[in-house]
């Protein structure tokens, strides 16, 4: 466990008692993150950090506020607490306040591997040095980074409610570069001790390898062969475009009235499940998580509820509750993406003419109302026939919606990796391949 | 008259303020007797507050106050950094060891030792000035601006989403070196906007004020409030939001752009600042972010944009988010030209790459989020110089045309190139006249290609410092603040209305 105090949670109880105000609620956060950053073949970044916060809700005579202390200490959360109700005093009553949750959670257990002791800077070191090294002999500069992340999220509030979790995440990446080209992987894992070091090495220095002296080829409408990194950017604008309970109830959604409608192609299945993709088993209001089914055979048949977007819906909140107030709504950060039944290496066996792609870059909104998103291929975007790989060709911007390049599934694979997503959530994609990506520009290297 | 709100941070900074030199000199001594050969410790101490208004009720009403200390290092030649929240001083300590530890790990991997440009390790005391502190204005006053804010957006029917909001930022950091520098700064920035949603026809559109992502902020007091005009603005927005909704979508095709103020901001951030960090340039951020088309051969010869384009980086400018005294490499901020009559001149440095282009000291450039991350090269405030015309006269001088302001969306690849920005309003223009609204407009272009097709800038009257708040860069991620200061200017056949198809 990250948290250096063993008794958090009597020091969040103690406080909760003596607190003066109607209701009061705790988000306690503790992050240890241990990072070693490369670039150009040698160690640019190596760093810890080490932070905890509590965050302090209060309600009293129908109103409410937050505050925030790094000082987690009977004094300090003691002070947020009169400060919260010191700002919360300014407010209007509010006869539609939400109180905080007192009902009864069971929360489900996720099977988080066997903690193992910490790698240490030494043995991430000792990772970079044998990625840079293997890179060096193939004349390729090596940059990426080498990762040990560790979160205790604690919430609390004076009805009864308290859930305690933790999550962890290792990644490895690595950027090999060579002649124009460039490769790119990544693993992601609950421990270091989990990531298949070797491999993203091997991955990323074929992608490189091959990449060198890419081609051009005019823009225009391809069949598109997409690793699971890619098909997992693509599903992080669903999870903000998508899948918003709050986007839903005021109207900036593209399927407003259409729940349960089919959009998308049958073998394309997305659900929310922390216990699948690791992640807390529970929101920042304290309400537990199940698995929340979002798409299935191509219809959308569910959203993300906090408490708020709940009682609005007449529904149960699902979950996905961000520490309250605030604007931002409800977010499903914990995507499963249904697998396939093609074996991977068939997805691109399956690619008669078209584009492999490695990955995406700097994915972004052209339009909320009908899905369209712009973004870049990178490190790595191949030209196929008969399902083998010809040459490399130049990066492009693709601009199309997730309507349409979801609206036809060729190919699921069956086989998924995780990805890192937000917070403390993650991705389980599988690759895919998509009849039509329309690319609208090239970026010319 | 409502109860003035004690402020949060000064409390706790100045107990601080008489225990940071022996904490910052257990630090630094750990450090140097476990092998560092230079240190420096930085006690950070922050404030944030947001009060946000939605839709008749508060949508958030947060304080925040962080406070920790970070060390770094060098130790055979490499970096190391350590951070912890504890400020007693065995924690520090434990810091500091940590920090070598982790730096000699990193020497195991390195192609050359880090080399410091050098700096005058100052002794100082500096803050941005404002004139009301932001956290004395009583919670109720800001919330009562908010509400008639809402109160005039939510109006119409149409609207379904109002959003204004205040926030204000004041950090205090501390810091010290091996090198003999001790340095006191404090900065405050405050500011606010609205954004607000129509939804019918089929449609959803969103109008901000005075720019998107939360409006309009500098470093200064909560004279800025009021200054911004919310409340005067709310209704003629509002209408432009309803108005979009039955707005025909940007025509495709090349044709005359002009943008506005608060649109320039976005794009020179994108493909000027960013491509210009030498971090970039040099391949560190390959990984992550990408790196840049704008390699070191091109410093002093490229041409970067037209001869009317100067690009001005000042970190003393009066005002901007990234405005301070020094950068937390402890270096004094300057003021120094990007472009030059178009040309390429200079690159965002630190005191670690300066020495990669030949440069003998840091352009002062390096700053971390908080205490918990290690500095990085970050963009200053940096901005397009005005040019000669009136805003008027610009548009009558212009044929055909679009005038698109207010940044919705943005894309760039990762070597700053090819770009695709959206802005949340645009107008056509035609023989010399705005006419026509188009909604979901969009263009695209190749950066050095854009910037040399730029042949009228708007003078000093149309000036101002828009900000960035939310600039992410790193791993960890951090998020990093600065301005960028523009007027209204014609980009000559650029591609517009990109679509799906």
């Amino acid at each position: 466990m990250p948290a250096t105090l063993t008794d958090v949670q009597t020091l969040l109880a103690e406080a909760l008692a003596a607190s003066p105000a109607e209701a009061t609620e705790f988000v306690y956060t503790e992050t240890k993150e241990d990072l070693t950053r490369f670039g150009a073949n040698a160690i640019t970044q190596n760093v810890m950090k080490h932070s905890r916060s509590v965050g302090v809700r209060v309600q009293q005579g129908g109103r409410e506020a937050r505050v925030e202390t790094a000082q987690v200490t009977p004094a300090g959360i003691a002070r947020a607490i009169s400060e919260a109700l010191e700002v919360a005093r300014f407010q209007q009553p509010d006869p539609a306040l939400l109180p905080m949750l007192a009902e009864k959670q069971a929360y489900r257990e996720v099977a988080w591997p066997k903690v193992t002791p910490e790698t240490g800077p030494e043995g991430r070191a000792e990772g970079v040095a044998r990625a840079v090294e293997a890179c060096k002999r193939e004349g390729a500069r090596a940059s990426g980074i080498c990762s040990d992340l560790v979160t205790r999220t604690i919430v609390a509030n004076s009805h009864g409610i308290l859930a305690d979790g933790i999550y962890r995440e290792a990644e490895f990446s690595l950027t090999a570069e060579r002649e124009g080209g460039s490769g790119w992987a990544k693993a992601v894992a609950s421990t270091y001790e989990e990531v298949d070091l070797d491999r993203v090495v091997a991955h990323a220095l074929e992608k490189c390898l091959k990449s060198e002296h890419p081609r051009d080829l005019p823009v225009g409408d391809y069949p598109v062969a997409l690793h699971s990194a890619a098909v997992a950017d693509l599903a992080t604008m669903f999870m903000w475009l998508a899948f918003s309970g709050l986007a839903y109830q005021e109207g900036r959604h593209f399927a407003v009235g259409k729940l349960g409608e089919k959009f998308f192609d049958d073998k394309l299945g997305i659900a929310d499940d922390p216990f699948e993709v690791p992640g807390l088993p529970f929101d920042y209001e304290g309400v537990a998580k199940d698995r929340t089914p979002l798409i299935e055979g191509g219809r959308l048949v569910g959203l993300a509820h906090d408490r708020h977007t709940a009682r609005k819906a007449g529904v149960r909140p699902t979950g996905h509750g961000l520490p309250w107030p605030n604007t931002w709504g409800p977010i499903a950060q914990n995507l499963s993406i249904a697998p396939g039944d093609t074996p991977i290496e068939d997805v691109l066996r399956g690619l008669q003419r078209g584009l492999l792609i490695t990955h995406l870059h700097y994915l972004n909104v052209v339009d909320q109302m009908d899905l369209s998103i712009t973004g870049l291929t990178r490190d790595g975007v191949f030209w196929v026939e008969d399902g083998q790989i010809k040459y490399p060709v130049k990066n492009m911007r693709f601009t199309d919606s997730l309507l349409s390049l979801f609206g036809q599934i060729d190919a699921v694979s069956r086989e998924r990796e995780r990805s890192a997503a937000f917070w403390e959530g993650a991705t389980l994609s599988p690759a895919m391949r998509l009849p039509k990506m329309h690319f609208s520009s090239p970026a010319g290297f | 008259m409502a109860t003035i709100l004690k402020p949060a941070s000064p409390s706790m900074a100045a107990q601080l303020a008489s225990r940071v030199r022996p904490l910052a000199e257990a630090a630094l001594d750990a450090a140097q007797l476990a092998g560092a050969t230079y240190a420096d410790v930085r006690i950070v101490h922050r404030c944030d507050e947001r009060v946000v208004v939605k839709n008749g009720t508060v949508g958030e009403l947060d304080r925040s106050e962080d406070v920790g200390v970070g060390v770094r290092v060098i130790a055979g030649g490499a970096w190391g950094y350590a951070s912890t929240y504890d400020l007693n001083p065995p924690a520090l300590v434990a810091a500091a060891k940590l920090a070598v530890r982790i730096a000699r790990a990193s020497a195991t991997v390195k192609v050359a030792d880090v080399r410091l440009a050098p700096e005058t390790g100052w002794r100082d005391r500096w803050q941005t000035p404002y004139q009301i502190d932001p956290f004395a204005v009583p919670v109720f006053d800001k919330l009562e601006l908010l509400f008639a804010v809402d109160k005039i957006l939510r109006e119409r029917p149409e609207i379904a989403v109002a959003e204004s909001a205040i926030l204000s930022m004041r950090e205090r950091t501390w810091f010290a070196s091996s090198e003999g520098a001790f340095i006191d700064q404090e900065i405050t920035r405050c500011g606010g906007g609205f954004e607000v949603t129509a939804v019918g026809n089929g449609d959803a559109q969103t109008r901000s004020f005075p720019a998107s992502f939360r409006g309009h902020h500098k470093t200064t007091g909560y004279e800025i409030v009021p200054a911004l005009k919310l409340v005067e603005n709310a209704a003629k927005v509002r209408d432009e939001a309803i108005a979009l909704l039955t707005a025909e979508p940007c025509p495709s095709g090349r044709t005359d752009l002009i943008l506005g103020g608060a649109q320039l901001c976005l794009q020179i951030h994108e493909s000027v600042g960013h491509a210009n960090e030498l971090d970039r340039v040099l391949g560190l951020e390959s990984n992550y972010a990408g790196i840049s088309f704008c390699t070191t051969e091109k410093q002093g010869n490229f041409r970067y944009g037209s001869d009317i384009v100067n690009l001005v980086a000042d970190g003393t400018v009066p005002g901007g988010l990234a405005t301070a005294g020094y950068d937390d490499d402890g270096v004094a901020a300057q003021r120094f030209h990007v472009v030059r009559d178009g040309i390429h001149q200079a690159y965002f440095t630190n005191r670690e790459l300066a020495h990669h282009i030949a440069e003998e000291r840091s352009r002062g450039c390096n700053r971390a989020e908080g205490w918990q991350n290690i500095p990085i090269i970050r963009i200053p405030n940096l901005s397009l110089m005005p040019g000669s015309w009136n805003l008027d006269e610009l548009i009558a001088d212009t044929k055909q045309g679009i005038y698109m302001d207010v940044n919705r969306s943005w894309s760039i690849d990762q070597m700053r190139l090819n770009f695709q920005f959206g802005c949340e309003v645009a107008w056509e223009i035609k023989d010399g006249k705005l006419g026509r609204m188009f909604k979901n407009p969009n263009y695209q272009g190749i950066t050095p290609e854009f910037w040399n097709s730029c042949d009228a800038i708007c003078d000093n009257s149309h000036f101002d410092l828009w900000s960035v708040l939310n600039c992410g860069k790193g791993q960890p991620g951090q998020t990093a603040e600065m301005s960028h200061g523009s007027s209204p200017a014609r980009f000559r056949n650029v591609m517009c209305g990109i679509t799906t198809h």
